[in-house]
């Protein structure tokens, strides 16, 4: 009956958990940073030639962050350099963070304030705070070398907003010119037909026999249907000398752009009209005096100049399908010139600890729009993305860079697992096919592990947790309860001492028995040394039993007494002198002893008491000898004393 | 062998006395440091928890729980200093470990550790044990060689001296974690920043240019400890004179 109650209870327990779960997931989802949108330098200072680094930094909850859209900035020229995601959920806590990387170049010295940068998060608008720059060295005159021009469509975060021009004449009604011989402007491309998603270099460049000074575009170039990236025009650069149908021209470089068509077919690109300024007074007597007289790019603030709008004939770049044939099925649509390297950090990991595998894409192409590769699921391994990081390079060969992401696989069994090969198929202009790159597969060996903490897992299930993942702990362990308290160590003084103490009594017991060990070796081989030395022992043993029986003065007493007697003496002088105790007689005896040099009273004695004890054993009860045998006996210790000092 | 019973009888209840007053000697202050953690005054609890640790000097948990409650004040350096002392005493301890490792990674500046390689291995070896039971063990080794050598002699079993032999080998290998223990404890003293910046200076004097300015956490070795001042050496090599004030030893 209780069992068949308790199984009715089952699905409401299992509910009330579910709901405890989501319900504590849900909290932890929650407890979120908030957001904070903070802008950070690698320096305030800086020469006039020297780069700012600038990174927006964009720090919370949010998954949506999009590019900040930056005003034009008085005395810097801006380039998008990149961006970094990093979002981590740790014992449940969600944190994301997106880096975007600016370039700032200054265009002349002086004190700057960059204005608050607006950054949309979530749909909500968050600003910076106003930060104070400052810029040294050059010519402090204020004349702008040249103008660079952010792109319409782009999302390189620069904005296309007119600057204050520091021209004394404004342009006016004036008609851009496109073919005056004497100052125009030309656009050039690197090629005129393309793939959606293919580099397309356009360089605009002015040919001039005046001494002119480039100022900024007037009206913007029309890049519609591309995704621009400016390219920026090295500060050292010098306008070259160049001889087009006989004339001698100034040529320069005034602004590159990296375009991708986003679009196939034909893509006009309307150049746009570009202000320059031009010198009023009379032309130099030579062509050559012009040149050092005023450089296309340094002329004086101070000349009396006349403003000139350059424009020029529109490009049409033809943007063809990409090829069906040949198409895999799982082409990203990415284009461009790539190579792919990838590593994990870790072959063996315990249970419920994470790998990171990190792809790392190098190459010419638009970097920003490059997709990670799908990963096939893993029975039994938890996949979340980690960093994604995007490093861009502006160089005259267009847009390259590297883009890193990080991929984190935690298994919860042990054995092994395999991180399966990847596989990245892109277009490449260059072969003019699709191109496969792979990554190895990567086997991991697990180990048994420790359980997986709940806590830490609680928030990874939800759609945005599978954003990113860090495992590293984020809080101190719990406290300790229940402990014993003691003031002394267990394994302190008091046992080391006691271990040392030990140790020192058993090398005195092994010094001991070391040489008891050396001197029974050395009797076991010496049997004369032996029986030499257990003699006078032998002996003192043999006398202490006469003297017991010389209490016993029966007839039989006596007897025994004297057996007792010629035995101790027979075995004591055949062990003395290495006999055998057959056939000893005390003649031999006496022979020794007189070669021993023992006085003459001393084996006068010595036979006496041989001769008493030997005649006492068949001596009948009434002809017993009457002899001081304690006298004799003391002359026999005696003796073996002597003898003991003799050896 | 039954006069000796009443003897081991004393001896047995003359150590369970001890520990039993030890045990029982301050339970009411370990039960308010606890509530205190548990109520998050952590200010009393850091408190309660260092007098009990000065009191129970070898009770490794109290260090541990004052590092937490440190921790939780945001005091990084005090707690790194209270795990420290506590590893001294439970070097394997695995959340005591967590605890400290935790701390290292939070840290911001991070320093290049450019003492060699193995030196560095070597010390992690180690400090995996109390400098007493390395030095308990040490003994041990040659307790037990001593006594197999003993019984070989005695007895004449050629196996006891070959063991002997194998403790003795093992003997003479530990003298040297013995030895970098011993050389640890007499010569080797470790400093850790507990304030939030702490000035490093080219001299022992207020007056003396600042190198670097080191943040709460940063452990260095003590070299030399003039007046108010000490030398230290940072991990990266970097050495430089410090205020008292601003370090604690370990």
């Amino acid at each position: 009956m209780s069992i068949n109650k308790s199984h009715k209870h089952i699905p409401l327990f299992a509910l009330a958990l579910i709901l405890s779960v989501n319900l504590i997931s849900g909290v932890y989802l929650y407890a979120a940073e908030a957001v904070k949108v903070t802008t950070r330098f690698d320096k305030r200072t800086a020469d006039v030639s020297e780069q700012i680094q600038m990174e927006i930094f964009v720090s919370g909850a949010a998954s949506n962050v999009l590019a900040p859209r930056l005003p034009a900035i008085d005395g810097f020229d801006m380039y998008y350099a990149g961006r970094r995601n990093q979002v981590s959920i740790i014992n449940g806590i969600k944190s994301s963070s997106t880096t975007f990387t600016y370039l700032l170049a200054p265009t002349r010295p002086g004190n700057f304030t960059l204005p608050p940068l607006e950054v949309q998060v979530d749909g909500q608008s968050y600003q910076t705070s106003p930060i104070a720059l400052e810029i040294t060295g050059g010519n402090a005159s204020g004349s702008s070398a040249q103008t660079s021009q952010p792109q319409a469509g782009a999302q390189a975060p620069t904005n296309n907003q007119s600057r204050p021009s520091p021209s004394t004449v404004q342009p006016g009604d004036l008609q851009p010119t496109i073919n005056n011989s004497e100052i125009f402007m030309r656009l050039v491309t690197d090629k005129l037909q393309a793939y959606p998603g293919e580099q397309v270099m356009l360089t605009y460049t002015i040919y001039t026999r005046l001494s002119a000074r480039a100022e900024q575009f007037e009206e913007d170039p029309d890049l519609s249907g591309f995704w621009a990236e400016e390219i920026p025009i090295p500060k050292d650069n010098k306008p070259e000398r160049v001889s087009l149908e006989g004339a001698p021209y100034l040529k320069a470089d005034i602004k590159r752009i990296a375009l991708f068509p986003t679009s196939t077919g034909q893509v006009k690109i309307d150049p746009g009209v570009f202000r320059v300024m031009v010198k009023k007074e009379a032309r130099p007597s030579s062509l050559f005096d012009e040149f050092f007289d005023q450089s296309f790019f340094g002329g004086s603030a101070f000349s009396q100049r006349e403003t000139r709008l350059l424009t020029a004939e529109p490009l049409n770049i033809t943007v063809r399908p990409l090829p069906k044939e040949g198409q895999p099925a799982d082409f990203s649509g990415t284009v461009g010139e790539y190579t792919l390297k990838s590593s994990v950090d870790l072959k063996m990991v315990k249970q419920n600890e994470p790998v990171q595998l990190t792809l790392v894409f190098e190459g010419l192409g638009n970097l920003e729009i490059l997709e990670k590769p799908p990963i096939a699921e893993i029975e039994g391994v938890k996949v979340y993305d980690t960093d994604t990081s995007t490093e861009i390079k502006r160089g005259p060969g267009g847009i390259s860079g590297r883009k890193t992401f990080e991929i984190t696989f935690i298994p919860s069994k042990e054995g092994t697992f395999d991180i399966p090969s990847m596989v990245f198929t892109y277009f490449s202009p260059r072969e003019n096919r699709y191109q496969t790159i792979k990554t190895p597969l990567y086997q991991i060996k697990v180990n048994p592990g420790e359980k997986e903490d709940p806590l830490l897992m609680l928030g990874r299930e939800g759609k945005d947790a599978r954003k990113t993942i860090s495992v590293k702990q984020q809080d101190v362990h719990y406290i300790k309860e229940g402990f014993v308290m003691r003031d002394q160590a267990l394994v302190g003084p008091p046992v080391f001492r006691g271990v040392a103490i030990a140790g020192a009594l058993f090398t005195f017991m092994g010094i001991g028995c070391f040489f008891y060990r050396r001197r029974q070796d050395k009797l076991s081989h010496d049997v004369a040394l032996k029986r030499r030395l257990y003699a006078t022992r032998t002996l003192k043993q043999h006398l202490k039993k006469v003297r017991r029986l010389a209490s016993n003065r029966s007839p039989e007493g006596v007897r025994k007494l004297y057996e007792e007697v010629a035995r101790a003496m027979f075995i004591y002088f055949a062990d003395i002198f290495n006999l055998s105790n057959k056939g000893l007689t005390f003649r031999m005896i006496e022979d020794r002893l007189s070669e021993l040099a023992i006085d003459k009273e001393m084996r006068t004695q010595l036979r006496h008491l041989f001769e008493t004890a030997e005649m006492a054993q068949f001596a009948t009860s009434s002809s017993l000898p009457d002899l001081d045998l304690n006298a004799h006996l003391t002359a026999l210790e005696s003796l073996a004393r002597i003898l003991e000092k003799k050896k | 062998m039954r006069k000796f019973i009443p003897a081991f009888i004393l001896i047995v209840l003359f150590f369970a006395s001890r520990n039993a007053s030890a045990i029982d000697q301050k339970p009411e202050m370990l039960q308010q440091a606890m509530v205190a953690y548990g109520e998050e005054r952590f200010e009393d609890a850091l408190n309660l928890f260092e007098q009990l640790a000065t009191a129970y000097p070898a009770t490794w948990e109290l260090l541990y729980n004052a590092g937490n409650s440190a921790y939780r004040l945001e005091k990084k350096g005090k707690a790194i200093v209270l795990y420290e002392r506590a590893l001294q005493i439970a070097p394997r301890d695995k959340d005591l470990r967590a605890n400290r490792k935790l701390l290292t990674n939070l840290q911001e500046y991070k320093l290049e550790d450019k003492r060699n390689w193995y030196w560095r291995k070597w010390r992690e070896v180690v400090n995996m044990a109390t400098p007493h039971e390395i030095y308990t063990a040490n003994a041990s080794l040659y307790l037990l060689a001593a006594l197999c050598w003993t019984i070989y002699f005695f007895f004449s079993k050629s196996f006891f001296f070959k063991l002997g032999r194998v403790f003795l080998i093992l003997f003479i290998l530990s003298l040297f974690p013995a030895g970098t223990s011993f050389w640890e404890g007499k010569y080797y003293q470790e400093a850790v920043v507990v304030s939030k910046d702490t000035a490093l200076k080219y001299g022992p004097s207020k007056s003396e240019k600042v190198a670097v300015t080191l943040p709460e956490g940063i452990t260095a070795a003590v070299k030399e400890d003039k007046g108010a001042w000490y030398q230290i050496q940072l991990k990266d090599g970097t050495t430089g004179w410090t205020l008292h004030k601003d370090w604690e030893l370990i």
